[in-house]
Parts: structure tokens; C-alpha cells; sequence
């Protein structure tokens, strides 16, 4: 598959090869479809979108984006861009900004006023998408900052924690969201994150970052073959009679400290438990799917261990 | 047969069309911010001000119009008005000061306080398009009300002489005087509002420096020249720069007396060097203010 996003050797730094790189020497072939770019605070995550936007101009190297150079103006009509921070006008309602950002992206005010409503609905936004923005909660103003980012139709968007700040609930609507842009919409996307669980909800492929350079990249299968998943269960009975009925019954169980540790390999992991716990009587009390092996990953490439 | 009907879901419609360049951009960032300027989408209070500065305008070119035809009636009409457009843009640069007061921070310091700016400059415009934009804004919107009343007052004079078309040739150093003048107001207001307003994303901090910098330079004005005598220190009253060049345009000069103090004019050119260095410098702040505003 093409490349969305290709990098090469790309460095930046904010002040004249002075003090340590924002990006050091960065090659990356970023894939279609959803992509997470995941780092520590001060990875160089934002940095990294910033210049692939042709809002920063690297120090060295080079990016293409959607077959055009960075610094190509052309490209922030194809490219959407909901950054982190609080960047809206809180005068205007949803409706006039989008109107106001899609005109300035080059579409005819018709057209604009259209896909104003169309995003507006996408996102969750169609009854509110004339009241002012500053009266939306911290979710209603994420969505308005992800519609802007859509207005225009771009064939990408960068979206730079676009859960920061939001409730549970509100997160789940908004991965949600995303994955509907990819699924319904056909639109690549790059999300920023510094939250394991958002890039393994949402992304097919991976780009980990660490002080300004690339320590992984890949599709999320194959960068998370050879990662334990494991189901813990604690009962209410004997754990270790109940890991020998476990083991009888086909899976590959063990004991940690109170707890049983099941190897997940399928869904018919959770039958087999429910079944066996019914049969022998034994009161399951927790059981919780530890399946955060983007986590491991992370983890070890960044020289941890779980 | 009752007729059905049946709807049917358009679901996510993509953009086929073209996209439109830079400066269809630009375009379309003058529009709306002009639109704001005017009140349009604003809060009742900036409406009101704004009304209430329009009355007034129009309500002094009333009553410039009337005793300049009072006076050509023969009814002995004061001396001081024997150009009624030299004698309006008197009148106006205050209204012009405060407008550009109420106009310039909610064009500049709202954007910056909400940080809007940099979601701006995402989209294929730069830095300076977006400058040039709020820039052209303000400057027209400026033009538009100083030059508008100068026009009304033209043509109504032109409708009370015998033969308005003797009367447009024989005034057309007016006309002419009158729209260079309307642009030199309007570029002097704008970019020392503009000035102002970038230093601050308060809005009201830069409402209340834009009106009270040119009041503090006047008085520190007036003190030196009459601690001094120095001509030239009448040049730090920023306000009556662009009234020295207005006044070579028309033709017309003043010599005014302060407090047995006698403040003689200086050079038409000199004015018009001192206001092009207030407009430079105001611009420079600008593009300095903004160099940080950069993504």
C-alpha cells in the first residue's frame, strides 16, 4: 500500500542547532488508513505533525505528504488539523466558524455552508451548531475542533489528542467518531496520543516516538506478535483446584498470587470459564482481560519492564 | 391511494468541486471580519456604539452643510468654515480615533486571545495574508466613514447651487482633497490601532490605549513646546499629523493660539514625514507582535 506520509531524515530544532533536536534524523513511511503516532510528553509527536504540515520547517530532511512536498501550500487543502490546544472562537457558533474555515480552505460559500451542516451532524454537533462556542462543554468544543478539520474534505487528518480532557463517556463517543472517518468516510488518519488504549481502539498501524526519533513502526499485528494476553480471574473458591479444571478443559492457566492468569486465545476462552465455573460451582468474583500489549510494547522500547 | 413518500439517507457527500486559491481566501476573511466590524452577529452594547458614532457623524455633517449654505445665503457664517470639508475632518478624527478603538482589538485581540490564530494559518494562507486581511478591513472600513460624509456634504452642496455641474469642476481639488485625505485619516487610525491592538490579547486594555496614547503624546506635546518653544515638538502630538497634510490639501492653515502660547504650522512635508514614520513603526510592531504567533 502507498504511503501516506514518507519522512526523510528528518531533524528540527527550535533554536539553531542549539540544545537538544525536537526531531533527530526521523524516516518513516506512515501507511494509508489509521495510524497511531504515540510518544511520551515532549516526544516530538506535535513537532513531527507541525512539519509534515509545512507549519515548521526542518532544520534538515525532508517530508512528503499525500505525494506533495511539506512546504507545498497545496497540501493544507487536502490535510485536516485538529490540534490540542484551545483554539476556538468562543463568539462564534459552530456553524460561522466552519463556514469561515471551509472558505478559507477554497471552497465556494455554498459549498461550505453544506458541508458546515453535513461535519456539524457527523460529529454529534446538529443541534447545537448555532449556539455560541462558548458556552459548549470540553467534549462539544473537541468535536467542534475535529468538524473544522473535516470541512474542507481532506484525504488526511491529524488529530493531536483528541481525547485530552474528555470524561469516559465522552472519549468512547469521540474514538467512536474516529473510527467512523476511517470506515464511512475513507479518510486517513494520524492520531497523536500519548493514551495506549486510543491507538489500539482506533489504529491499524503504529509509530512510536521517543526524544525526537522513531524507535518502532509498523502495523499493530505484526509489531504485537509474541505478547502474552492473558484473562485474570480471581474466585471465590480454591484458585488452584479451579486452574487444574481450567487446564483439563483446554486452557493453558496459571496461578499468580490470588489470582489466575488464562492465556486468551478466542473468545471460547470466556465460554469455557463460564461453563467450568458453573460446573463445579466455583464463585467467579473478577475477571478482567489484560490484553494491553501495545502497553508491553511500549514499555520495553522504552526500556521498562512490565 | 394515499401518495408515500420515501427518504432516503444522502449519508457523508464528498467535495467535488475546485478549491478556490489564496485569494479567494483572503477575500473571504474580509468579508466576514467586515461583516463583524459593521456589527453584524455582535453583542448589542458594540451595535449601540457604534450607531451612536454614526449619528454623530451624521449629525455633524448636518450641521457643516448647513452653516457652509447658511454662510453662502449671506447670513454671516463663521470664517472657520469657509472649507466645510477641511472643517468636518476636524470634527471627525475623533469619532475616527474612537471607532478605530472599537474596531481594531475585536478584529485582532479576540483571534489572539482565543488562539485562533494559529488554526488560521493550518489552512493555505500565511501569516501575512491574514494581517493583510484584518489590515484591509480596518483601512476600508476607516476610508468608507471618513470619505462617506465628505461625499454626502459634496453632492448636497452641488443640489443647492444653480448649475451643479460648474459647481463639480470648480470643486474638484475638494473632491480630490477630500478622498486623499479620507485615506491618509484612515491609514494613520488603522495602523496605530492595529499597533495598539497587537501587543494585547485584552481587548479592553488595547480599547483603552489606542484612546488615551494619542491624549498622553498631546499633552507631553504641549508641555515641551511650552517649556521649549521647539516647533517640532508639536510633531509628538501624533493626532494632528494627519491634520497638517489635510490642511496642505485643501489649501487652508491654521495658527493656533494655547494659553498666549502661539503653535506656528511647520512644512506640509514635514507632517507628512512624521506621519509615514508613525505608520512604519505602527506596522513594524505589528510583524513583530505577530512572529510569535507563527505555528
Amino acid at each position: 500500500m502507498a504511503a501516506m506520509i514518507e519522512t526523510q531524515n528528518l531533524t528540527k530544532y527550535y533554536y539553531q542547532k542549539r540544545g537538544t533536536p525536537a526531531l533527530q534524523g526521523v524516516s518513516v513511511q506512515i501507511p494509508q488508513g489509521n495510524v497511531g503516532l504515540l510518544g511520551e510528553n515532549g516526544a516530538g509527536k506535535t513537532t513531527l505533525i507541525k512539519t509534515i504540515l509545512g507549519l515548521l520547517s526542518p532544520t534538515a530532511g525532508s517530508a512528503r505528504v499525500l505525494g506533495y512536498d511539506s512546504a507545498d501550500r497545496e497540501l493544507r487543502r487536502r490535510v485536516g488539523y485538529m490540534p490540542e490546544d484551545d483554539c476556538l472562537p468562543l463568539d462564534l457558533s459552530p456553524m460561522d466558524f466552519l463556514v469561515r474555515m471551509g472558505r478559507l480552505s477554497g471552497l465556494p460559500y455554498r459549498a461550505a455552508m453544506e458541508r458546515a451542516h453535513d461535519v456539524l451532524y457527523l460529529v454529534g454537533l446538529g443541534e447545537e451548531r448555532f449556539r455560541p462556542i462558548g458556552g459548549f462543554s470540553v467534549g462539544m468544543k473537541q468535536r467542534v475542533k475535529l468538524a473544522q478539520a473535516l470541512v474542507h474534505d481532506p484525504k488526511l487528518v491529524l488529530l493531536d489528542e483528541p481525547t485530552s480532557g474528555l470524561d469516559p463517556q465522552g472519549r468512547d463517543e469521540m474514538l467512536q467518531v474516529i473510527r467512523d472517518i476511517r470506515d464511512k468516510l475513507q479518510i486517513n488518519i494520524l492520531l497523536s496520543t500519548h493514551l495506549l488504549t486510543d491507538v489500539e481502539r482506533t489504529c491499524d498501524a503504529v509509530v512510536i516516538l521517543r526524544e525526537g526519533q522513531v524507535v518502532t513502526q509498523g502495523y499493530l499485528k505484526d509489531l504485537l506478535t509474541g505478547f502474552e494476553d492473558l484473562v485474570y480471574v480471581r474466585v471465590s473458591g480454591d484458585t488452584n483446584e479451579f486452574s487444574q479444571v481450567l487446564q483439563r478443559a483446554g486452557l493453558r492457566a496459571s496461578v499468580i498470587g490470588a489470582e489466575l492468569a488464562v492465556e486468551f486465545d478466542g473468545e471460547r476462552v470466556y465460554d469455557i470459564l463460564w461453563r467450568e465455573a458453573a460446573r463445579t460451582g466455583t464463585q467467579i468474583r473478577r475477571m478482567e482481560r489484560q490484553g494491553h500489549t501495545l502497553e508491553q510494547l511500549f514499555l520495553r522500547l522504552h526500556g521498562d519492564v512490565l | 391511494m394515499t401518495p408515500k413518500g420515501v427518504i432516503y439517507d444522502q449519508g457523508y457527500r464528498r467535495y467535488q468541486g475546485r478549491y478556490r486559491g489564496r485569494g479567494y481566501a483572503i477575500g473571504s476573511l474580509i468579508v466576514s471580519d467586515l461583516k463583524r466590524a459593521l456589527g453584524v452577529k455582535k453583542n448589542w452594547q458594540y451595535k449601540t456604539g457604534l450607531w451612536v458614532l454614526f449619528a454623530i457623524i451624521f449629525a455633524q455633517t448636518l450641521v457643516f452643510f448647513f452653516v457652509d449654505f447658511a454662510a453662502r445665503m449671506g447670513t454671516g457664517a463663521p470664517t472657520a468654515l469657509t472649507n466645510p470639508h477641511s472643517a468636518l475632518f476636524d470634527g471627525m478624527s475623533i469619532i475616527l480615533l474612537i471607532l478605530s478603538a472599537m474596531v481594531a482589538p475585536d478584529l485582532l485581540c479576540s483571534d489572539r486571545k482565543c488562539k485562533v490564530v494559529s488554526l488560521y494559518l493550518v489552512r493555505p494562507i500565511e501569516l501575512y495574508d491574514y494581517l493583510l486581511a484584518k489590515g484591509a478591513v480596518l483601512f476600508g472600513f476607516l476610508t468608507l466613514i471618513a470619505f462617506i460624509p465628505q461625499l454626502g456634504i459634496f453632492v448636497a452642496k452641488a443640489f443647492t447651487v444653480p448649475d451643479a455641474i460648474k459647481y463639480f469642476i470648480e470643486h474638484s481639488r475638494d473632491f480630490g482633497a477630500s478622498f486623499a485625505s479620507s485615506l491618509l485619516y484612515a491609514v494613520f487610525y488603522a495602523s496605530l490601532a492595529m499597533a495598539i491592538s497587537s501587543l494585547t490579547a485584552q481587548r479592553a486594555y488595547a480599547t483603552g490605549a489606542i484612546i488615551v496614547v494619542p491624549i498622553l503624546l498631546g499633552a507631553a506635546s504641549a508641555l515641551l513646546f511650552a517649556t521649549t518653544k521647539n516647533d517640532y515638538w508639536q510633531l509628538l502630538d501624533i493626532d494632528g499629523l494627519p491634520d497638517g497634510v489635510k490642511n496642505a490639501l485643501f489649501g487652508v492653515s491654521y495658527t493656533v493660539s494655547e494659553t498666549s502660547v502661539t503653535i506656528r504650522p511647520l512644512e506640509w512635508w514635514v507632517y507628512l514625514i512624521a506621519l509615514g514614520a508613525v505608520v512604519a513603526l505602527s506596522l513594524s510592531i505589528v510583524l513583530f507582535s505577530y512572529a510569535k504567533e507563527r505555528p
